[in-house]
């Protein structure tokens, strides 16, 4: 797969006012970092970044940043480090960028996948619970995995998956200490019945059967 | 119903809702979520109305999070009282709610049963809301 391009102008002004005034005009505010170096203020073209952030993977795998104005045109390698949005509008209103190196390792956060419907979902009810939706791992830049996939079609109620349990690509790690649950299946809660509305209903039912079997004993006196 | 177990005072001022929820706008625990919209108090009684609409259509199956809490006394004068000789009693337990913030959050059903459910919850609420899918990978 051909690496995900985008395009960013250097800018030099900052603040809120500025901010506001780039997203007014579909322009996202955004910044550039790395190791050993500055951070560039930056700023992206909001329809192009929106149909970046709509692929699959884009916010794992590397980008490909030119990087215009400032008189010269280069490109970089850059990961999605944040992405902030709006409260309740879906907008994106900044962006953080963070330059790697393609020979070092590098420590991102990739989602889990999950392949299949368990058995204890499908057959006796239960429920899956996702104790961890990503997961922090360790690689290089070019092999970040755009997910972690889980196989959970055996699994039954109670049964769990943690880290070790999953297979990762060759040449990542997963950094973690401690064994992790990933997910869980557990048993549907069960609700109490509903009160108010058949209450009614109930009373009456309730009320039938009682009277039948007073009847019966009269009968057979 | 839900309500505080213990507060340090009986009576609060009624404050101002101003802005966004920049906390607990994201969904941290299940699939599906309403969003509020607009800001508002919801009682108690409506976060439980809502619960109960969402957990009646779910039926057998899924897990809800109720992602609000009504830690705010509110106060009412009784009827046909004249003005003054001081607040009112303590009459109902409201949550304050900015818009984005996550109300009920819903996991373990299938797409079309959780809309429905969300749906019928937002109608037990005085605001409006909005129905959260999470991101696809």
């Amino acid at each position: 797969m051909s690496a995900l391009k985008i395009t960013a102008e250097a800018r030099q002004s900052t603040g809120k006012g500025v901010a506001r005034k780039l997203r007014e005009a579909g322009r996202i505010p955004a910044v550039l970092y790395g190791k050993g170096q500055d951070g560039v203020s930056l700023s992206l073209d909001g329809y192009e970044l929106g149909l970046l952030l709509s692929k699959p993977g884009a916010k794992t795998s590397v980008l490909e940043l030119e990087v215009q104005g400032g008189g010269k045109g280069e490109t970089k390698n850059v990961l999605i480090k944040d992405v902030q949005k709006h409260p309740y509008k879906d907008v994106v209103l900044h962006m953080d960028l963070l330059e790697v190196a393609m020979d070092q390792d590098i420590s991102v956060m990739v989602p889990i996948e999950i392949v299949g419907t368990a058995k204890g979902v499908k057959m006796d009810g239960g429920i899956l619970e996702m104790k961890r939706r990503e997961l922090e791992i360790v690689c290089l830049p070019d092999i970040i995995p755009d997910s972690l996939t889980v196989d959970i079609t055996e699994l039954e109620i109670g049964d769990n998956i943690h880290v070790e349990d999953l297979k990762v690509p060759e040449g990542v790690t997963i950094p973690h200490d401690v064994n992790f649950t990933i997910l869980t299946i557990v048993a549907a809660a069960v609700e109490p019945e509903p009160e108010e509305e058949v209450e009614g209903e109930e009373v009456e039912e309730a009320e039938a059967p009682e009277a039948e079997p007073e009847a019966e004993p009269g009968e057979e006196e | 119903m839900l309500m505080p177990k213990k507060v340090k005072f009986r009576k609060q001022m009624r404050g101002r809702m101003k802005g966004a929820a920049t906390r607990g706008n994201k969904l941290n625990f299940g699939d599906f979520g309403l969003q509020a919209q607009t800001p508002g108090w919801i009682t108690s009684r409506q976060i439980e109305s809502a619960r109960i609409a969402i957990t009646r259509h779910v039926k057998r199956g899924g897990k809800v999070w109720i992602r609000i809490f009504p830690d705010k006394p509110v106060t009412k004068k009784p009827a046909e009282t004249r003005m003054g000789k001081g607040k009112g009693s303590p009459e109902a337990w409201v949550a304050v709610v900015k818009p984005g913030r996550i109300l009920y959050e819903l996991e373990g059903v299938p797409e079309s049963v959780a809309k429905e459910a969300m749906r019928l919850a937002s109608h037990k609420l005085p605001i409006k809301t909005k129905i959260l899918i999470r991101e696809e990978l």
